[in-house]
């Protein structure tokens, strides 16, 4: 169950399920929260901006036993009309019950900056801010996937023996890790796709009209414009374009990423928002759709209002694609490099079959299968994240037998699983066991030459087995 | 033997169905065989001696949990001391010290270890104090760290 509790003496307003109770100095004296018999475990304040000081906040959440990490506070805007406070506070308490609770791993301190060190004898209480934490039990790393560590902007993360090392007091935490994560096995339960999903259902539901949705930095304070509500992330780099389009599907009439240069980040990351907002705008204009519908001032009325499943989570690129697709009755072919999701190519002349490439594919897109006396490499357009992982993975990169490419094409999205490369296998003469790729024992024989023909004839006659290797 | 003792052993001893819990950093951080364990609690020893300590009487094995947290709260006050008698310099060398001990030991094994603990014993005594154990342990790397760098450059 979720409160609302607002800083002052407005009249009670409905936000649906949850009581809202107004307490006059909330920001002032957090500590009147324990006086309130709250007996929920999520919470949503309406607190004036920089009249209250966060760790008190914190410290008043923790007294009357409910996570601090799950609490959501709006600001309480002067003037702002209560038909729009009462749709943002249904967003918000929607967002607040879908959060699932955070583990000790998830905090991570921010201090009081400049403390001297006087003040050392009494240190600071610090504000807990969420943090990324990895599931190694669904982690690729073992099969060589690096994608945290290409993505992160302050080396948080490392890979050593098959393992992602993740620094927390490094991280800043801007969440780009959890949107690259092709195995979606690093998750902040202060903004999970799940908590996403529901504060944008419930405000597509509370106003009638078109309103248009911004994603944009939970540490920054931009100013507040009619008919748009705010969605709060980690950072607005951490958002792929696809969640935009995924907006417009749901049924709101405009959906933009605000980069974080504009709220006041520090992270400097407004690259990547920038990017995903001309990869949406792109998208809609292949489709023939109105492309001002991710940036423009006027909402216009929504293309849909369908549903899609898990619209924020991961591979819901290639569904929204489809959808939309749907919409603008015509398929496209795009190519953006913010796409996220990719088609791989692969340069058959070149290609030995090895197999690295599926090996340490984290979302089998790619697999390698053997069938008899043939193998091949096939690719599924549906579970390419654009990762990139297979690339570095291919031994004959350098000759350019693998590439990817961030792609929108419906028409390959639909025909679905399909075949790259395939070759024959080389038998063992004794068992008849598979030693390997024909191409590949061909490409040994080539870097060999003909001074160690013998070898190659003997590696490509006999297994391990049968030639005592193991 | 009390509830309380038989659920310490069931959980923590050495058992038929073996330990669902093994209170030991060792276990979790080195594999038993080529004397891994031996070595481990040598080189942990020896780093105990160099913060001047030693165990004294019958103990717990030197990586277990009880005498792993015993060091850092040994640490713990040598700080506060340092702080009280206004030798800040000490205070900041203590704490390292603390950092270092807790992020390459007990931060290392001790969510695993409490993990196991909990799911052994998710409503016991013990599943509450294993997650009141990892919340410190957690809690505690991130601050002393956090405090340490907020010192460094002054």
């Amino acid at each position: 169950m979720t409160s609302v509790v607002v800083c002052g003496d407005r009249p009670r307003i409905s936000t649906g399920e949850a009581d809202v109770v107004a307490v006059n100095g909330l920001c002032r004296d957090p500590r009147q929260l324990a006086a309130l018999g709250i007996d929920a475990t999520r919470i949503v304040l309406v607190l004036h901006p920089h009249s209250y000081n966060l760790q008190e906040v914190q410290t008043a959440l923790r007294g009357i036993d409910i996570d601090p990490l799950g609490a959501q506070i709006l600001d309480a805007v002067e003037g702002a009309d209560d038909t729009t406070l009462a749709a943002a506070l249904r967003g918000l308490v929607a967002r607040s019950s879908a959060f699932a609770g955070s583990a000790p791993e998830h905090a991570k301190p921010v201090l009081a900056r400049e403390v001297t060190r006087r003040g050392f004898l009494r240190p600071p209480a610090p504000v807990y801010i969420g943090a990324p934490r990895v599931d190694h039990s669904r982690c690729a790393a073992g099969n060589g996937c690096r994608a945290c560590v290409g993505v992160c902007p302050r080396d948080a993360y490392q890979w050593q023996s098959g393992r992602v090392i993740y620094d927390k007091d490094a991280c800043a935490p801007c969440g780009r890790c959890i949107t690259a994560c092709p195995t979606a096995a690093i998750e902040n339960p202060t903004a999970t796709p799940a908590m996403i999903e529901a504060q944008v259902q419930a405000l597509l539901a509370a106003v009638k009209q078109p309103i248009g949705l911004r994603f944009v930095c939970s540490r920054g304070s931009i100013e507040s414009k009619s008919g748009w509500f705010d969605v709060a992330v980690s950072c607005s780099s951490m958002v792929p374009g696809s969640w935009l389009l995924a907006c417009l599907l749901l049924g709101a009439g405009a959906a933009t990423v605000v980069p974080c240069t504009e709220s006041g980040c520090p992270l400097q990351l407004d690259d990547r928002a920038v990017e995903a907002n001309e990869f949406a705008t792109s998208t809609l204009a292949a489709f023939g759709l109105d492309w001002l519908m991710v940036i423009g001032e006027e909402i216009p009325e929504p293309i849909a209002s369908g549903s899609i499943e898990d619209p924020f989570g991961l591979h819901t690129a290639p569904d929204v694609m489809v959808a939309l697709s749907a919409v603008a009755g015509q398929k496209i072919d795009l190519v953006h490099l913010a796409a996220d999701m990719g088609v791989v190519e692969i340069d058959s002349s070149v290609c030995t079959l090895c197999g690295q490439c599926a090996a340490t594919c984290p979302t089998h897109a790619l697999t390698e299968i053997y069938d008899g006396d043939t193998v091949s490499i096939s690719f599924d357009p549906s579970a390419c994240v654009n990762c990139v992982q297979c690339v570095p993975a291919c031994p004959e990169l350098q000759r350019g037998a693998i590439s990817v490419s961030g792609r929108v094409d419906v028409g390959l999205l639909m025909e679905g699983r399909v075949t790259l490369n395939q070759g024959a296998v080389v038998t063992c003469e004794v068992c008849g066991k598979a030693i390997a790729p024909a191409p590949m024992m061909e490409r040994i024989g080539d870097i060999l030459g003909d001074e160690f023909e013998g070898t190659t004839t003997m590696l490509a006659s006999r297994c391990l087995d049968c030639r005592g290797a193991r | 033997m009390g509830p309380l003792e038989v659920e310490y052993v069931r959980l923590f001893g050495v058992g038929m169905g073996g330990t669902p819990a093994t209170p030991t950093e060792s276990y979790y951080r080195v594999p038993a065989r080529d004397g891994g364990i031996a070595h481990f609690i040598s080189s942990l020893q020896r780093e105990y001696r160099s913060m001047g300590l030693v165990s004294v009487g019958i103990a717990e094995s030197p990586d277990h949990i009880s005498t792993e947290m015993e060091v850092m709260s040994y640490l713990c006050g040598l700080e506060v001391e340092a702080w009280e008698s206004d030798q800040g310099t000490l205070a900041l060398d203590t704490l390292s010290l603390e950092v270092r001990f807790i992020k390459t030991h007990l931060a290392m094994w001790v969510p695993e270890f409490c993990a196991s603990a909990r799911a052994a014993s998710a409503s016991g005594f013990y599943g509450r104090l294993v997650d009141f154990a990892h919340a410190y342990v957690v809690h505690e790397a991130d601050y002393v760290v956090g405090i340490v760098n907020e010192a460094a450059p002054q």
